[in-house]
Order: C-alpha cells, then structure tokens, then sequence
C-alpha cells in the first residue's frame, strides 16, 4: 500500500468537488476546502470560526441544531450519517445539499467532519421523476375512468340493443295483428250473422243443438275478444296527454270493473296519497292499463278476496302499488308476464294481451310496469312513472 | 208498416248472404246486395233504398268514395248510410256513440240484433214510419 503524507490527504481533499470540512463538537468550522469555497461562495478566511448553521438558511438555523443533537442521539450513529438539507450560498440562493457527518478523536480532541455534496440536479432528476409518477398515476386514473365509462356505455349499449330488438318484435308482431284483425273479423261477422239467422227464423227444438248454437256465438266473441286485444297492441303510438291526476284515473278503472268486483266478492281497500302532482298523460289508455291490471286479480280472486291500492310520491317518481290476496304467479311464468299471449287464465278467460298493451302503454309515458309476488302471498303490480317526464302543474 | 229497401254494399258476400237473409226473414225489409262500389250509384238509382249500409274496405272503391258519390247525387244525398266494416274496433265506436267524423258506424264483427236496433232508431228508418 502507498503511504500518503498529510499533504497528500490535503491534494485529495482540496481537489474534491464536494465541501469537506470539519468543525469541533459545537459546530464551529475548523477546516474549509476549495470544493466548499466553490459550492458556498465563502473564502476559508470567511468561514473559519464560524458555526457550520451559517451554512444553513436562517430559518433553518434554530432547528437545525436540536435536529443534529436529535439525529446524534437517535442511536443510528455517533454523528454519522447523511441527511438532505437546503443549502444557503453567500449571495443568498438556496440550493439542496446532502450532508454527511461523522465523528473522530485525535490526541487534539473529538472532531466532527462534513462532506457536503450540491443534490440540486439528483432534486431536479427526483422532481421530475415524482411529477411523471403523479402524471402517470393521474393518466392511469384518467384511463381507469374512461375504461369504467366504456363499460357503461357498453352495458348501456347492450340494453338499448335489447330494447331495440324488443321494439322492433313489438312492432311487428303490431302490423302483423293488424293485418289479421281485419281478415279475421269478416269471416267472424259472417259466423256470427249466420248464427242469429239459425237461432232467430229457424225454430230449434233439440236442446243440445241450442247449446251448440250458443257455444257457437260465445266462440265466436271471444274470437273477436283476441282481436280487440291484437288491435289495441297494434294502435298507433300516439298519446293524447292532458294533465290528469293518477288518482282520478285510479278511480275511475275501479269503477269500470265495480260489477266484477261485486260479483266475484273482492272488497277494495284504497290508500291514495292526494298530494301527488298531475301528470302529463292519456286518460284513456290509463284508464285501460288499470283496468287490465285490476280485471286480473279480479279473476285471481274468484273465491272472494281483496285488492289494496296505493298512490305515492317517492324520489322523484309517483308509484301505482296495486297487491291483491290472490295465489299470485307462478315464480317460473313471472318473467313471461308481458309476453304477448301469455296468460295463466283458464283457457278462453284471458287473451294474454291485456298485461302487454298495458306495459306497452306504460313505457310509451315513459313509466315501468312490474309484476312481482309478495312474501306474504298474492301478487303486486308496480306501476312508476317519472314526475320529470311527464310532470304537469297543480295537484 | 211499409217494407224498407236496404241497400248492403259490401265485398264480403258470405257475410252479406246472412244479413239479407236475416233482415229479409223479419218481414220488414228487403235487401239487395252490391258487392263492391263500382255499380253503387247505379244500383241505388234503380232500387231505391230507403237505408243503405256500406262496407269501408273494398277491393274497387272505399266506402268513403262511394258515400261521398252518393252526397253529391241530389237525387240520393238524403238516404241515410250507416258504415258497416271490421274497420273499427267496438270501443272506437262506443266511445264515440257511434259516429267517427260525422259517420255512424257499427263494427263487425256485430249481432243481427245490435243491426236492426241501429237500422230500427229514430234517426235512421224509425222517423220514416
């Protein structure tokens, strides 16, 4: 190994770029290289005897030295160590440095010496890599969220598709029936005619053939019955809307159907909320939809039962809950409810059209219509509309 | 009472088979039958009618056209016409008491009954009597 002499040391440290100095345990500086002198702007005359805090802004100073005594009692070490710190120069400008300590003893005393190193770029450099991470995090956010949109545009997609699709098999199983309405119903005409010239000028005197001749005519209306129904599917989507109260519409759908509730025994318990606003609807094709709704718990309910009714308002929307006591809907045909030609009625009791005109009537005010069973038992039609879309003014 | 004459304009022959056979049967009409529009006019200048019950969807002419020939005819406009069609659903004509822009209609498919009712009422042959 090469044995150095003290100049030797004093040529390393004197070329080094860093500040290297030393100072006695109180932070006086002792010692002042050229490195330092260029970092600082001070002469060694200028900071020899003077405390190493000088090196420091002036707002750092004070707690800069309960901080070197903290860090000297911290356990990590006997003044050695590194720490980042604001540098101040003698024409004031501050820079980052980083400041290494450490301690040694010589037959003169105990000695602290510092490497001081300018990190300015090494800041910089990290500076900018934090702002790329925040950037990158904030790309990465901004991408997560437009990922998130386009999945709910995508659901949103979807479901407009499938609402479409919907339409567009309404649509034409509508002309189809309209198509047929008419060619069905001069042949039934013409049955029908047929049917009161037999039972009107010809006498009948077997019993059996009079049945015949009446089951005849009851086919032949409930023939016409299934038209109506496909007619009123396949009417012209135009509403006349007046502002109209759900209320008065409610009432007058139960009086429509008084005769069968009577007939069949079903009471009718109403809990209408008279604050709710008048909507922008049609009367009459409302009238129809409530009408369907209750004729069919009526025919649920042929051994007596009751129907409860309720109006409200609930965030934003007004809500028609009409529960009956009935044995309700099977849950495997629940989803079928709305279908055209789906019934759950005894065959020539229902033309599987009423809850489909009723839903197609609903949506085209832009509500929803919902059969559901109760836990309890018995069946629950919701029907909702928005006060947004179809509010009028007044109650 | 005097027997009424009752124009039937109507494509569907079976159909209009039954309605003359049945208003024929009463006693107190008679019925001729044309089975579309074209010879309407022409017909109803030679027979007469005292009512005259039209079909609106025919393969030649519609019942509108032929209803509005027999108003402008001076010598035809005061018989009364009554639309007889599967063109209109019963409720459309209840709902409007039975007449739908100044017409009066009855639906098909529709009881012989309901017919002379509508034929029988004070504003169509009933007045005449």
């Amino acid at each position: 190994m090469i044995q150095l002499g003290e100049q030797h040391y004093r040529c390393v440290i004197e070329s080094a770029r860093d500040a290297i100095l030393w100072t006695d345990l109180d932070g006086a500086i002792l010692s002042w290289n050229q490195g330092a002198a260029a970092m600082f702007g001070y002469t060694a005359e200028d900071m020899v005897g003077r405390s190493l805090t000088e090196l420091l802004p002036e707002r750092f100073r004070d707690p800069a030295m309960p901080g070197l005594a903290r860090f000297d009692g911290s356990g990590y070490g006997r003044f050695r160590g590194t720490m980042e710190l604001i540098g101040r120069r003698k024409n004031a400008s501050e820079f980052w440095i980083e400041l290494a300590f450490s301690e040694w003893t010589s037959d003169a005393g105990s000695f602290l010496s510092a490497v001081i190193r300018d990190i300015t770029e090494r800041k910089r450099v990290e500076e900018e890599l934090r702002s790329a991470n925040a950037q990158l995090s904030e790309r990465r956010r901004a991408l997560e969220e437009a990922l998130q949109k386009l999945n709910t545009a995508h659901e949103d997609l979807q479901e407009t598709q499938l609402q479409l699709i919907h339409v567009a098999k309404m649509e034409s199983v509508g002309r189809l029936a309209a198509g047929v309405a008419h060619e069905v119903k001069n042949p039934l005409a013409t049955l029908l005619m047929g049917l009161d010239v037999l039972t009107d000028h010809y006498p009948v005197y077997d019993a059996d053939l009079a049945i015949l001749l009446r089951d005849m005519k009851t086919a032949v209306k409930r023939a016409d019955k299934v038209i109506k129904g496909l007619l009123d599917f396949s009417a012209p989507h135009q509403l006349e809307k007046t502002a109209q109260s759900i209320n008065g519409i409610v009432e007058q759908a139960l009086a429509l159907v008084k005769h069968e509730l009577d007939r069949c025994h079903v009471s009718v318990e109403k809990h209408l909320d008279n604050a709710i606003p008048c909507l922008a609807i049609d009367r009459t094709k409302l009238e129809q939809v409530f009408v369907n709704i209750f004729m069919n718990s009526v025919q649920a309910l042929q051994a007596g039962g009751s129907i409860r009714v309720e109006t409200a308002v609930r965030t934003g929307e007004i809500y028609v809950l009409i529960d009956d006591t009935g044995p309700g809907v099977p849950p495997d045909k629940l989803h079928k409810v709305f279908d055209p030609f789906f019934t759950t009625k005894p065959t020539g009791k229902g033309t599987g059209l009423g809850l489909t005109v009723s839903k197609q009537i609903v949506e085209m005010h832009g509500g929803t219509i919902t059969l559901s069973n109760k836990p309890s038992g018995g069946a629950r039609v919701q029907v909702a509309f928005s006060i947004g879309k179809g509010v009028a003014h007044g109650h | 009472m005097a027997i009424k004459r009752i124009l039937l304009i109507d494509d569907e022959e079976t159909f209009s088979r039954a309605l003359k056979l049945y208003l024929e049967r009463t006693g107190r009409y008679v019925v001729r039958v044309e089975s579309g529009g074209a010879f309407a006019l022409e017909a109803a200048k030679v027979f007469r009618p005292d009512l005259i019950l039209l079909d609106v969807i025919m393969p030649d002419i519609d019942g509108g056209t032929v209803a509005a020939q027999f108003r402008e005819d001076t010598t035809l406009s005061r018989i009364p016409i009554i639309f007889l069609t599967a063109a209109v659903s019963r409720d459309e004509v209840k709902t409007r008491s039975g007449v739908i822009g100044g017409e009066r209609f009855i639906p098909k498919p529709v009881s012989a009954q309901e017919v002379l009712a509508l034929i029988e009422s004070p504003v169509t042959l009933g007045a005449n009597e």
